[in-house]
Parts: C-alpha cells; sequence; structure tokens
C-alpha cells in the first residue's frame, strides 16, 4: 500500500480535483483505491455523493474505528471514507489526544488498510498545523498543486521550511501546475522559471471547463458525460508521479 | 474487512419479474444500467475429468474459466479460439498446469451452450448515488435446434458502507423467492436437453450379470457393453480428437479377446473365427496407437538424455509425427472396411439374437467362474513363484498378459461377488502389475529404439545427432528396465500372500 497525499496549504488550489481524479486513474489500472476525506467541507465526498453514516466522528477515526465507515463508490474497487463536520479540528485533537503533538497519528491509523488497498489518497484541508505534519509523516508521496502565481511558488517554499521542520525527506514532495491559463503571462513566466526544478513534475494541468463543471455532475472527469482530454491529462499526471516517486 | 455480500434467488416463473420489480420501485429509485447479451459454452473431457473434480468449465466472452461446483471460480485466463482444448493450448501457466493434472492427454471439448440476456439494476438514494446492484438473468439451454429456458437467477450485490439496502431488498426477496442452490445443480439443469449428460461415459468397465444367468446370456450382456464402448468411442477414433479415443477403443478390442479366449472351452466353435477378427482389429489400430505411446512420451524422452542430445531426439518425434497422418488415414480405410463392416454385423447378429448358437451355452455362469477364478488365480501364483532372478525376461512378459487376463476377468463378473472384495484384491494386485506392466513397456520402447538406431543410414549431421540422442535414451531406459526387473520378487512376494489367497477363496464362496 503507498499513500499519496494532496496538500497545500493555499485554499482553491485544486486539491481536491486532483484527489477526485487521480484516485479515478489509479481505479482505470485495476487497483484497489481508497480516497480519505481529510476536509470537513467534504468536497471529495459530495464529488462521489457519500454521505458519512450519522455514527461517524472524529473520535471514531482517532481511535481507529473507521473501516466500517468506508463507502464503496459508484465505482468498483474503489472506496471512500467520507469528511465528517467534526474533522474541522482534527489538529486539535491530535494534540490533546496525548497532550503533546504527535506526528505519527495519522500514520499509525492508515496502517490498518496496509493489506486492503494498493493506494490510499488522502485530500487534505488547506492549512498549516498539526495535521499538515502527520499527512506529511504519513504520505509515501505529496503532491501539491501550485497555481503559477508567485504567491503560490511562495506557499511551496513554505512547505519546503514545514518538511525540514518535521525532519521528512524531500524527494516525497511532487509539485505541479495546476489551473493553467496559457494566456496569462504571469503563468507562463512563472513556469518558465520554475519548471526547470526536478521538484515540478513536466505534467501541469491546465484550467478546463470539464474540470470545473464536476461539481455539476458530480463525478471523476473520466466517468463524466463529456469527452475531453481532462481524463488523459490526469492519467498522465498519475503515470508520472508512480515513475517518480511509487515504483518498486 | 468484511467483504460486501452477493446472495442469489432463483425463479422458475420469469412473470414474477416485472412484478418485483415494481414492488421495488415503489420504495427505492431501480434504475437499469446495462443489459448484456450473455453466451456460456461449457467444457468437459469425453470421460467428463472436470466435473469428476467438481469442476465446471466454460468459456464466455472470450475468457476461459474453471468454476467449482459453488460458483468460485478457481482460474480464469484468456481463452484460446479453439473448439477441441489441450491443456498445452492455454496460455496462462498456473491455469494449464492445472488443466494438464486433471486432463492429461485428453481433450477439452464443447458440451452446450447457455444463452441470454444479463440485466443489471442499480438502485440509487437522493443523491442518485447506487447503494445497492442488482441482476437478473435469464438463459437458455442451448445443443444443435433445440433449446429450454432456465430458471430466471436474481441476485443482489452489497455495497461497502451500504448494509440497509441490502438488507432491506434481501428480506423482500427471501419472502417471495427460493434461494439459487449451488452453481453446479444450476448448471446440470441445463443437461436436461443434452445428448451427453455427466458421467455418462468413463473408462472403468461396470456391468451387472444376473446370478442365475447362462453363460450365454452372460458373455452377451458383456459383449454388448464392450462393443457400444468400442463404438462410443470410434467417431473419436476417427476424427482424431485425442489419442484416448483410441486407447479406450483398443481396450474393448483387448476386453472382448480376453472373454473369448477365458471361456473358449465353454463357448460355440464360431467364436474362432471372431477370435481371428477381433485379432486383426487389435492388429490394424496397432500402429497408430504405437505411435501416440511415443508422443505421449516426448516430454519424459526428453528430460531422460542430457540436454545437448534434445535436438537430436526432437527429430525423432519430428518423424513419428509427420508420419502419423498416413496411419491414421489406413485405420481409417480399415474401419470404413467391409471386412469391419461384416465383423461388426456378425457379431452383433452372434451377441444379442436369440436364434444365435451363443444363447445355446445354458451351463450356470456364476458357478463356471467360480472354477475359472480359482483356477486362473492358482496358476498365476504358480507361475509368479516359479520366476527367479535368473528366469528370462519372456517370463515376466507371460505371466503380466496373465495378470491382465485374471484382472479383467474379476471385472467382468464384479456384481457376482462383493464389488468391495474385488476392488480390494484389485488395489493389492495393481503394484505387481504396475512393475510387470513397465518391465514390458521398457522392453518394448527398447526394443523399438534399438531396431530405429540400427536402421539410420548414413553419415549427415541430422543422423549422427539422433543416433547419439537414442543411444543415450536406450541406456537410461536399460537402467530403468533392470531397476524394474530387480524389483519383481520382492513385489511378487507381497502380492503373494496368504490374506490374498483368503480373499479370492472368501470371494468366490460367498454367496
Ligand atoms: N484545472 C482546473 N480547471 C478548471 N477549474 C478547476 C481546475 N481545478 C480546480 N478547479 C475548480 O476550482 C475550484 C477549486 O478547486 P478545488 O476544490 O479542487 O481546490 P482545493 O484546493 O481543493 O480547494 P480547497 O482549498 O477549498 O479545498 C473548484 O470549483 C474546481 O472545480
Ligand atoms: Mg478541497
Amino acid at each position: 500500500m503507498k499513500t499519496i497525499a494532496v496538500y497545500s496549504s493555499k485554499g482553491g488550489v485544486g486539491k481536491t480535483a486532483t484527489a477526485v481524479n487521480l484516485s479515478y486513474a489509479a481505479l482505470e489500472q485495476n487497483k484497489r483505491i481508497l480516497l480519505c476525506d481529510m476536509d470537513s467541507q467534504g468536497a471529495a465526498s459530495y464529488y462521489y455523493r457519500i454521505k458519512p453514516k450519522k455514527k461517524f466522528n472524529r473520535t471514531k477515526l482517532l481511535k481507529g474505528d473507521f473501516l466500517q465507515f468506508i463507502r464503496e463508490t459508484d465505482y468498483p474497487g474503489l472506496d471512500l471514507l467520507p469528511a465528517h463536520f467534526s474533522f474541522r479540528n482534527l489538529d486539535l485533537a491530535l494534540t490533546s489526544e496525548i497532550d503533546q503533538p504527535d506526528r505519527t497519528a495519522l500514520r499509525k491509523l492508515l496502517y490498518v488498510l496496509e493489506d486492503e488497498y494498493d493506494y490510499v489518497f488522502l485530500d487534505c484541508p488547506p492549512n498549516l498545523t498539526l495535521l499538515s505534519e502527520n499527512i506529511i509523516v504519513a504520505a509515501d508521496c505529496v503532491v501539491t498543486p501550485v497555481v503559477p502565481t508567485t504567491l503560490s511558488v511562495l506557499a511551496l517554499e513554505q512547505l519546503l521550511k514545514l518538511f525540514r521542520k518535521v525532519a521528512c525527506d524531500k524527494k516525497k514532495l511532487l509539485a505541479f501546475f495546476s489551473m493553467v491559463e496559457k494566456r496569462k503571462s504571469m503563468h507562463a513566466g512563472v513556469m518558465k522559471k520554475y519548471l526547470k526544478y526536478p521538484i515540478f513534475l513536466r505534467q501541469s494541468v491546465p484550467f478546463m471547463a470539464d474540470i470545473e463543471k464536476m461539481g455539476l455532475y458530480r463525478k471523476p472527469v473520466a466517468a463524466g458525460p463529456t469527452r475531453s482530454v481532462a481524463p488523459q491529462v490526469y492519467r498522465a499526471l498519475w503515470q508520472e508521479i508512480m515513475e517518480r516517486r511509487l515504483k518498486g | 474487512m468484511k467483504q460486501p455480500r452477493t446472495e442469489s434467488f432463483t425463479t422458475e416463473d420469469g412473470a414474477q419479474i416485472p412484478l418485483l420489480l415494481e414492488n421495488l420501485s415503489k420504495t427505492y429509485s431501480v434504475l437499469e444500467e446495462t443489459s448484456r447479451n450473455r453466451k456460456t459454452r461449457l467444457f468437459d473431457t469425453f470421460d467428463w475429468r472436470l466435473y469428476r473434480k467438481n469442476l465446471i468449465c466454460s468459456i464466455s466472452s472470450s475468457r476461459f474459466v474453471i468454476r467449482d461446483f459453488a460458483g468460485n471460480e478457481i482460474m480464469q485466463c484468456r481463452a484460446p479460439r479453439k473448439s477441441r482444448i489441450f491443456w498445452s493450448d492455454i496460455d496462462d501457466q498456473k491455469t494449464s498446469e492445472l488443466l494438464k493434472k486433471y486432463l492429461s492427454m485428453r481433450a477439452l471439448l464443447p458440451l452446450i451452450s447457455i444463452e441470454g440476456v444479463e440485466h443489471s439494476f442499480k438502485i440509487v438514494n437522493q443523491d442518485r448515488k447506487t447503494v445497492l446492484r442488482l441482476q437478473i438473468e435469464k438463459y437458455q439451454a442451448l445443443e444443435g435446434d433445440t433449446s429450454m429456458e432456465m430458471p430466471v437467477i436474481i441476485s443482489i450485490q452489497e455495497l461497502r458502507g451500504y448494509e440497509k439496502p441490502f438488507d432491506q431488498v434481501q428480506k423482500i426477496l427471501v419472502r417471495d423467492l427460493p434461494q439459487l442452490g449451488q452453481y453446479g445443480s444450476y448448471i446440470e439443469q441445463a443437461f436436461g436437453i443434452a445428448r451427453r449428460e455427466p458421467l455418462d461415459y468413463g473408462a472403468k468397465f461396470q456391468v451387472n450379470l444376473e446370478k442365475e444367468a447362462t453363460i450365454g446370456e452372460s458373455v452377451s450382456v458383456l459383449c454388448q457393453a464392450l462393443v457400444e464402448s468400442m463404438a462410443v468411442n470410434q467417431p473419436g477414433v476417427e476424427r482424431d480428437i485425442d489419442s484416448e479415443f483410441l486407447h479406450d477403443y483398443r481396450i474393448g478390442i483387448r476386453r472382448t479377446r480376453s472373454l473369448l479366449s477365458l471361456l473358449r472351452k465353454k463357448l460355440p466353435t464360431r467364436i474362432s473365427y471372431f477370435e481371428d477378427e477381433f485379432k486383426w482389429l487389435g492388429s490394424i489400430t496397432g500402429p497408430l496407437r504405437d505411435i501416440d505411446v511415443y508422443l505421449l512420451k516426448e516430454d519424459s524422452y526428453k528430460s531422460l538424455v542430457p540436454e545437448m542430445f534434445e535436438p537430436g531426439l526432437q527429430s525423432f518425434f519430428d518423424d513419428l509425427a509427420s508420419g502419423r497422418q498416413q496411419v491414421l488415414r489406413t485405420l481409417r480405410t480399415e474401419l470404413n472396411s467391409e471386412r469391419y463392416e461384416r465383423l461388426l454385423t456378425d457379431w452383433q447378429f452372434f451377441i444379442e439374437d436369440h436364434d444365435s448358437e451363443l444363447f445355446g451355452c445354458k451351463a450356470h455362469c456364476k458357478s463356471t467362474i467360480d472354477k475359472i477364478i480359482l483356477k486362473r488365480f492358482n496358476s498365476f501364483v504358480k507361475r509368479g513363484s516359479g520366476i527367479t532372478e535368473e528366469s528370462p525376461d519372456d517370463a515376466l512378459h507371460t505371466l503380466r498378459i496373465r495378470g491382465k487376463k485374471f484382472r479383467y476377468l474379476l471385472e467382468f463378473f464384479r456384481s457376482y461377488y462383493a464389488p468391495q472384495d474385488i476392488d480390494n484384491f484389485l488395489k493389492h494386485m495393481k503394484k505387481l502389475q504396475d512393475n510387470l506392466g513397465d518391465f514390458n513397456d521398457l522392453s518394448v520402447q527398447i526394443e523399438m529404439l534399438q531396431a530405429k538406431l540400427d536402421g539410420l543410414h548414413g553419415r549427415n549431421k541430422k543422423t549422427l545427432s539422433l543416433a547419439a540422442a537414442l543411444g543415450s535414451l536406450i541406456t537410461r531406459l536399460q537402467t530403468e528396465h533392470q531397476k524394474e526387473r530387480a524389483r519383481f520378487n520382492r513385489i511378487f512376494e507381497k502380492f503373494n500372500t496368504e490374506s490374498n489367497r483368503q480373499l479370492i477363496l472368501e470371494m468366490i464362496s460367498n454367496d
């Protein structure tokens, strides 16, 4: 089992769109997939039309009693652990559990899934907290979308600092340009400047109407009603991530 | 993690289905997702080798699948594009190894088809999220122009995390419909229309005789069963489906000849005509069987010689394979000859017609057989005990033939005695017969290979490498041959015990 966290401290950069479509691209290769919606907003759960069961909450999650709350999506082989409203202060809970910050709690929780799934994807909320540290420690690979603007690149530098703080191997961090609009000169400029760094994946995700419309159809783009190149883009992105970090 | 549940139900009454769906859609949104035509072809060997292991083999949508009777998939892989499938035709290594174990030299043949439609429905909630899957399968069993409706199958599949909808729909279905039994018994129903039915053929000889019957009556029954076993195998021989058809066909000949010779003194003199003709039948079927025997040994021979001789040996097998077609053609001609036709007609009259001289043999069969068994047993044991380490090979060969005849005798008249006693005795005898059989096979092989070697001419590369390979092979076989010879006396001693003698005595005195 490999864990892939889709993470950024910035909001609205395409994390959820990425987690939803990458998990589907991985499913297309006949793997057993779990998508964990770590964001109390529940956007990923919404895209897959899944609501949490009534009895689910943060405490159960942290106790490791969450297998019974995993639900199958409409796509056999792809399961989802829905978000719950109580996830909004998961990070506080992580601290109070044992009175001092525990960075390995999430890693330990995910261990029970080892034989059940080939890939576990984490869709993360946009913040820089103890939960973020847990996510970085738990993941075999942290994928971070970067909108090609100067501010977003700053957020990436912040993230690298966080990696140093938790003493994690920087190699497991992979960035890609998200919501790219070729016509915007700033986008082109930033990409030209940064794409040469190995932290950036070759594959970027353009700004596409089909991705924007996902909220309407509530399906990953590859299962949606329109024929577009978006699924190809996510397949290629997934391929590159696997080659860079997950092979062997 | 718990696996999601599935459950299947069945109904003979297709009219129930629309009603059922209507009922469900009062509470749930039921959407038809797909409807797919399905065509499944069932396969087994002529003698049901998979069925005997509680396995069912099918091809559907180009997938080759083996299931157990409960319906669990044991193996699945790409289907070969053939209607006659040997284990070696399967690409997937695991599947072909499994098949090799069960089928050996036999081919899988298509039996019947099951065709129909699979309708898939999904049951969705207010978010249009699928919370339960439902399938309705309507099939027909087909063979040639005949067809038969199969019971409709309704299955539900739970989605992980959506237990309630499964529980609720299951409750409704349980109330109205019987559960689907085993996959195996569902499939068996399909054979209702087929020419073949499971286990209708096996190489084991089993005939029930009347205890009061005369010799004429018993021989008639036995020979009819034997001629029948030859008749069912003959088309497979002529169409050259697999080598076992000829093998079983020849066993029919050998058993018939054996029966006639065992009872020669009690039967009309006319049987000498039939003995000659069945001998002829043995001789015309022999050459093809000989080639098959060597072809079947290809792997084992190759494993016996050092690797560098393998190419040399290959040319030996290539020659055999290319000569085989001609031999088969000759056999086909003989099997369609007047002489063969006449033999069958005469034989049929002789064993079936009440005006036949055969029915003039009015001696009580069982008491005659009791005596023959005892006599044959005693002479077998005496002959075997006389064999020392120094005796010539021929002494063992003769003993083997006597042993085989004795085994046939017990098998023919098994129903006169306690069958388990016979089986028990034959089990004790098997080790000895295997030893004698292997010894004889090796003698024949060595002789044939030596003759082949002696007959080689020329000094070209191919001939030389074949000669080297044959030489190496013969040496190996001679070692095996000596080993079997050396084992004989000990194996015979183990067979020649007082308890085995008692077994025979009790068997024939027990009425
Ligand atoms: N490549 C894209 N092209 C067009 N629209 C996109 C693309 N990626 C994301 N969007 C849209 O942008 C919005 C924000 O995307 P998304 O929810 O994936 O970001 P996020 O980083 O998960 O946001 P949050 O931080 O709020 O969780 C959504 O409406 C989404 O449909
Ligand atoms: Mg999000």
